[in-house]
């Protein structure tokens, strides 16, 4: 199943390979330590002889502290530098991406409890439509595969965040403000539009429909 | 360990003698428990949790105090909320009368909690005053340490109180500029009446909008509203003075105790009707106004400063007969609640007070425990100063 | 023999409650007369408009209707302003029907299904009556809950608008239908409420007639009870922290469970939306502050007084007050749950919809006892940090400090700087749902965002509050297991501190979909991965103090190898939020869900076992049984990792949280298309299956700690071998638990040769001390 979007599932293979070898040096270091220092009675060896009432002697090696000090810090300074990058995805720069109307266009979306409205201001049909699903009720927004779309966001009550699975799209639709989400929906069909930050009573159920069209 | 060293029970025996002689462990040790009694835990006497307490005995082992407290508070939180509720539409609140009692049975346990507590601390003569081993704070008294740890979070508290005003007051535009604008938004989005902008209280108690300006001194003036302000910073300066007074004259040994212990209380009291003072100014300067002689100050209430305005009919300056109708809540609501938590706070010191006084009436401070002041003034000291930090940001900016 | 027959009496009475507690019904009204009503075009109520609902041939609904027969309605309402000039103006009515059992369907063009209820289509709103279909249930009674107003027609909203509500029923045939409803979600937890209250106050009376069987009466039962209610010793008082943490941990986790068997299959009506909503509130705020905390909070009242030589607290009295603002906290706390209105927001709070006229009137007692349990929780840093800094025994330093005081002093600080903010947002968000200020009223130009800025310059550290002594628990456990020192105290020292000095730059990670501004989101990205860095360390020292050790293998070596494990497992999922374009994805899914019960549950409280196991000795007096205890570590180990490890998978394919309910992609249950795979369903009742397995896994230590209180060997001083003071004094220890301060001897400073720390940085490390 395709979810996330590209950005998040390139980073994603990464940190969980990062994440496998860090898991072999844990757990392989431990699995090998829990048996290899087992013993019966805890007494031999006995190494620091731990008394009662005495601080016991310091058991320490700063070459050792310092390499799991630096490794970390390396590796962590490494994924935080691949990150920036895709994080401009995520908020692009009206200015790298273009003009607005011609290279990416505007959607309006407005939380209310419990559903979406989808505003298309003045794009054309083929750009955006929006329409009720029969079926179901739910409010319907219909867009163009490989268009780059903004949606600007708000809220007529409380929070609510609108969740694009496949492009692993979220952002706050908070009252009084506005907020943006960068959509460029590169798969056709119907998705499903979820809430994911809790507005209330018909929290589960605040859903809309993206249809994408070629 | 190598044989060089000196054995761990002979360093031991070497710190011991080293602390003795310092005096650290001259406090006593309590006696050694009594083997297999069942109502007698601690291997002391119960004392009786209602008070008064024998400090001969360490710190309270029982005390009924925590418990009546919690109680209370939790009766008057709960109470408060049954009696007060949001409206539907979230500009005022409905009121539910039957639940008001509720609300002073709330206070009357958290009093008699508080009763219990000052009775078991009544007898307390500085004979037991634990002090602290631990370095660097060696031989300071804890309860010392207790009082800068605590202010530390009213810090925080207050600092908390700033950031939710600092936050509205530079990210609300001003309805001045809007008007000045007008009645656009500098973003350049019309202002419909009822929309919320930011109107200072200082517009109401420091700004030209204060109608009279007869208190002249010597060319200088000073609108009628900000008096009851005014007086109340010169008011908690004051007290702090007479804190330290009572504190200076607790400590003389060049009297006699009855003398002191009416001097201590005098400035104690002095220090009680200047607290008591301040909040009566803020209740005129909330609620009453004045007009006495040459002053007429409307109260902020009079002036339609409350939390529940939403259409007021702001003038500004410079602008003769034009106005617009603007949400003042916001600002209201930002002001009432942080001069009121201060409020709050003088109030907490009044009530300590209250029993300082009266246990100095009955003699309780001498050059032994006169610490007691000395802790609660640190505390005062710290409202005091909170104060000289929202008079300007609240009444003058 | 007159006083055990009261006794007999009482307990009947117990008993008897215990018998019809579960016929007990939520009450449904609330606790003050907020009523929470349609605000479609006005709020005004008016009682000139009535509803009315009948047959589609225009007689009235009968008493019963027909397992799986269609009917048709007719609907509307008469009075008000849209009365007037019926079928000539536009824009006259409107109505919402809710049907609490089977099918509505809209018929024709002036009605809509939206999100489960009917409503009218902008064409529609120039009815004053319409039409609709329904499909009845095969059983059960039915209602329908009936909304309509009536408006001028004029477009805007004004004093004349009026709308009301009504509710129309109908039975089932022959009324059999009603016994197989599912049992309210409310009246479960109730009962369950009622039930461990009451077993803790049968607990209460046997523990003192087990305590002196020959003096089992009231004469003897009060100076008890009142040395139980009144005391300020430092162990007493962690006692009753200890049975307060864990009877809530109890309560924390029958909600817990009642939420898996809701979403144990997809489309479950097994607890109502609302009653799902208020679970997860109460959820989340009993187990982190009624829970966690004051075991915690025990914990650290029984020890650290023991560990650095203090023989009691620095304000007893003080401490009992912040204990005893806990129950009374926490009785508000679930206030609303008795009424079937309890806070349903999430236990963030997240405004505004926690000022919100719709949201329960609960939520306002639920913040009154958390403004409680911030008062609560400073009276205690007041305590602790008072007590570390000043009493501790002659020879012990800063730096000669057992770990677990460490990590107390750390955790507390961290607690003690931050909770203020929460404390005033707290004060601020009660202020606006009583007396109706407008901080977080949006209308009035106030911004939510301020709230989550307070609330996570709190909580963030918040989660280090409870991990950072969970730290500092394995830090002794392991190092005793092992009979080492710890590897690189100084280091796990400074560890511990930069993680509390961190938690203070890193809370913006849990806004990174907020809103806030995306510089601000830049540098919380990276400031939240440096996190990792400091707990590295950390699991690197734990796993080196193993080696060249000697590992006894007892239960709370277990747990601490346990809680490596699934702790390191949990750190570095949290490596996946930070990076901003997988934070869009993650945020709010079930994989958050699986990393913070993963450092919460898998750290947290599996230290948290792991503390009982080894100090339960130290404070009872008598051995825990170690067999039982292997049991418990292994049942509790694998069904949690089955409980919490399908939940990473599960929030990757898109679930969220706090949904009362899941879709799968085009199934039976629901006719939207959905986001998740098929066989997410099979996964959320594998992990139901493993929740109730850990669940019912906690009940195996409850039983070993009560078997252990009455027929456990009696433990000597120093079971495990540790060096700190609290095992200089006996099992239990006596009150005051030293006669003579002890004095610490510091085996380094004995061997002048050794460079200090500082020093050492400079000077290389070149030989090891040899013995």
């Amino acid at each position: 199943m395709d979810v996330g979007g590209a950005a998040y599932n390139e980073l994603f293979d990464i940190f969980w390979g990062w994440s496998i070898v860090v898991g072999i040096i844990v757990f392989g270091w431990q699995l090998h330590h829990s048996f290899f220092y087992r013993s019966k009675d805890g007494e031999v060896p006995n190494v620091d002889a731990l008394k009662v009432g005495e601080f016991p002697r310091h058991n320490d090696n700063l070459q050792l502290e310092l390499t799991w000090i630096i490794l970390p810090t390396l590796l962590i300074l490494y994924l935080t530098f691949i990150s920036l990058g895709p994080a401009s995805d995520v908020w692009a720069d009206p200015a790298d991406v273009g003009v607005e109307g011609e290279d990416y266009f505007e959607i309006g979306m407005t939380g209310q409890q419990w559903f979406w409205d989808f505003d298309c201001r003045e794009l054309s049909t083929d750009l955006c439509t929006t329409g009720v699903d029969e079926e179901t009720g739910l409010t319907k927004l219909i867009v163009k595969k490989d268009v780059v779309y903004r949606f600007n966001l708000t809220s007529e009550d409380v929070i609510h965040a609108p969740f694009l699975v496949q492009w692993g799209a979220k952002e706050d639709a908070v009252p009084g403000l506005y907020t943006s989400m960068w959509v460029t929906p590169d798969m056709t069909g119907e998705f499903f539009i979820d809430c994911a930050e809790f507005c209330g009573d018909d929290h589960s159920y605040m859903t809309a429909i993206l249809e994408v069209h070629v | 360990m190598s044989d060089e060293y000196v054995t761990v029970d002979g360093v031991r025996e070497i710190v011991r003698e080293e602390l003795r002689d310092h005096g650290i462990t001259k406090q006593k040790a309590t006696p050694a428990p009594k083997k297999d009694s069942h109502d007698d835990h601690d291997g002391h006497h119960h004392i009786n949790g209602w008070g008064p307490h024998d400090w001969e005995h360490g710190a309270p082992h029982n005390s009924w105090a925590p418990i009546i407290m919690s109680l209370g508070i939790g009766v008057f939180l709960f109470s408060f909320a049954s009696t007060f509720a949001m409206n539907e539409s979230m500009n005022n609140y409905v009121f539910s009368a039957g639940s008001l009692p509720m609300v002073f049975v709330g206070f009357a346990i958290i009093s008699a909690g508080l009763l219990v507590w000052w009775r078991q601390d009544l007898a307390f003569d500085g004979h037991y005053e634990p002090k602290a081993t631990g370095v660097p704070f060696q031989n300071i008294d804890i309860r010392k340490v207790g009082m800068w740890v605590f202010l530390m979070s009213e810090m925080m508290v207050f600092s908390s109180l700033f950031s939710t005003y600092i936050r509205y007051r530079l990210g609300t535009e001003s309805c001045q500029v809007i008007l000045d604008n007008h009645n656009t938004y500098s973003n350049g989005l019309p202002f419909s009446p009822g929309d919320a902008c930011w109107v200072p209280a200082s517009y109401f108690i420091a700004g030209s909008h204060s109608e009279s300006w007869t208190l002249s001194l010597g060319g200088v003036g000073l609108p009628d509203t900000l008096v009851p302000g005014a007086i109340n910073t010169f008011a908690l300066i004051i007290s702090s003075f007479t804190v330290v007074m009572a504190l200076k004259t607790a400590k003389r040994e060049d009297m006699t105790s009855t003398e002191r212990s009416k001097k201590v209380r005098n400035y104690l009291a002095a220090t009680w009707v200047l607290a008591v003072m301040f909040l009566v100014f803020k209740m005129v300067e909330w609620f009453i106004g004045f007009n006495i002689g040459p002053f007429h100050a409307p109260s902020l209430m009079e002036d339609g400063f409350t939390i529940h305005n939403e259409l007021y009919s702001f003038a500004g300056a410079g602008h003769d007969g034009g106005h617009i109708d603007v949400n003042l809540r916001l600002s209201a609501a930002t002001f009432f609640v942080a001069t009121g938590t201060h409020g709050a706070h003088v109030f907490a010191g009044i009530i300590g007070l209250t029993y300082m006084t009266y246990k100095a009436h009955k003699g309780g401070y001498n050059p032994d425990s006169a610490e007691s002041i000395e802790y609660f003034g640190l505390y005062w000291h710290f409202v005091d100063l909170v104060w000289v930090l929202v008079f300007p940001a609240f009444y003058l900016y | 023999m007159k006083t055990n027959k009261r006794f007999i009496a009482i307990i009947c009475l117990l008993a008897f409650a215990l018998v019809m507690a579960p016929t007990f019904e939520a009450r449904s009204g609330g606790i003050t007369n907020v009523d929470s009503g349609c605000t479609c075009h006005t709020s005004t109520s008016s009682g000139d408009v009535s509803p009315f609902m009948t047959l589609a041939n225009g007689s009235a609904l009968p008493d019963t209707y027909n397992a799986n027969e269609v009917y048709t309605f007719a609907f509307g309402f008469t009075g008000g302003p849209g009365d007037v000039a019926a079928g000539t103006q536009d824009n006259m009515g409107g109505f919402n029907l809710v049907a609490s059992k089977g099918d509505l369907a809209s018929l024709g063009d002036f009605t809509t299904m939206t999100a489960g209820q009917l409503t009218h289509t902008p064409a529609g709103n120039d009815q004053v009556n319409w039409t609709v279909e329904w499909t009845a249930p095969s059983s059960g009674s039915v209602d329908f809950q009936l909304t309509v107003n009536s408006v001028n027609g004029d477009g805007s909203q004004s004093d004349d608008d009026h709308w009301a509500q009504s509710t129309f029923s109908m039975g089932a045939v022959g009324g059999s239908g009603d016994e197989t409803e599912p049992a309210d979600g409310l009246t479960v937890l109730f009962s369950a409420l009622l039930l461990v209250a009451s077993l803790l106050i049968i607990a209460v009376v046997y523990v003192f007639y087990r305590n002196n069987p020959s003096a089992f009466s009231w004469e003897s039962f009060k100076p008890w009870i009142a040395g139980w209610l009144t005391s300020t010793d430092h162990k007493k008082v962690g006692t009753l922290y200890f049975v307060a943490g864990l009877f809530y941990f109890v309560v924390g986790g029958v909600i817990a469970l009642l939420m898996r068997i809701q979403l144990a299959v997809p489309g479950n009506d097994f607890l109502t939306q609302d009653e799902y909503n208020q679970f997860f509130t109460l959820h989340g705020t009993v187990m982190i502050f009624l829970a966690a905390m004051p075991l915690i909070n025990g914990f650290a009242n029984w020890i650290v007084p023991l560990q650095i030589g203090a023989r009691d607290l620095a304000f007893p009295r003080i401490n009992a007050m912040a204990f005893w603002l806990n129950p009374v906290a926490s009785v508000l706390i679930l206030t609303g749950v008795f009424s079937g209105n309890a806070a349903d927001v999430g236990w963030t709070g997240y405004q505004p919809i926690t000022s919100w006229p719709g949201t329960h009137s609960g939520a306002t007692f639920w913040l009154a006892g958390q403004i409680m349990l911030v008062a609560s929780s400073t009276l205690a840093g007041i305590n602790f940090i008072t007590t570390i800094a000043t009493m501790r025994a002659p020879g012990m330093g800063w730096m000669q400090m057992p770990l677990f005081t460490w990590s107390i002093l750390v955790s507390v600080m961290c607690l003690f700087i931050s909770i203020p903010a929460f404390g005033i947002g707290l004060i601020e968000a009660f202020l606006d749902r009583t007396i109706s200020t407008a901080f977080f009223n949006t209308s009035a130009g106030g911004d939510p965002v301020l709230w989550q800025h307070l609330f996570w310059y709190f909580g963030h550290p918040e989660v280090y509050v409870v991990i950072i002594p969970a730290f500092g628990i394995i830090s002794e456990t392991l190092a005793t297991s092992a009979r080492r020192a710890i590897f690189g105290y100084k280091s796990m020292v400074l560890a511990m501190a930069g993680i509390g000095f961190v938690s203070f730059l890193v809370y913006g990670h849990h806004m990174l979909t907020s809103g806030m501004s995306p510089w601000l989101r830049f540098v919380m990205m990276i400031t939240t991965m440096f996190v990792a860095i400091p707990t590295g360390i950390k699991i690197f020292n734990w796993l080196k103090t193993m080696h060249g050790g000697s590992l006894v293998y007892r239960t709370h070596t277990l747990w601490s190898l346990g809680f490596l494990v699934t702790f390191t497992l949990g750190g570095i999922s949290g490596m996946f939020f930070p990076s901003i374009a997988m934070n869009t994805h993650m945020h709010e899914t079930y994989f958050v869900i699986a990393h913070f019960h993963y450092v919460l549950v898998g750290g947290v409280v599996f230290a948290l076992f792991a503390a009982i196991y080894y100090w339960f000795p130290k404070m009872s007096g008598r051995m825990m049984d170690e067999r039982l205890g292997v049991l418990h570590f292994l049942i509790a180990f694998i069904s949690y990792n089955g409980l919490f490890w399908p939940m990473h998978k599960l929030g990757l394919w898109g679930m969220t949280r706090r949904h009362h309910t899941y879709f799968l992609q085009a199934n039976e249950y629901s006719d939207v298309i959905g986001t998740l795979p098929a066989e997410a369903s099979g996964w959320n009742m594998f992990i139901t299956i493993n929740a109730f397995v850990f669940g019912l896994s906690t009940l195996i230590m409850v039983v070993n700690m009560i078997m252990t209180l009455f027929k456990g060997k009696k433990a000597p001083a120093d079971p495990w071998g540790g060096w700190s003071f609290e095992w200089l004094v006996s099992s239990p220890p006596p009150t005051p638990s030293f006669d003579e301060l002890p004095i610490l001897i510091d085996v380094n400073e004995t061997d002048e040769a050794k460079p200090n720390w500082l020093m050492k940085l400079m000077v290389p490390d070149d030989e090891e001390v040899m013995y």
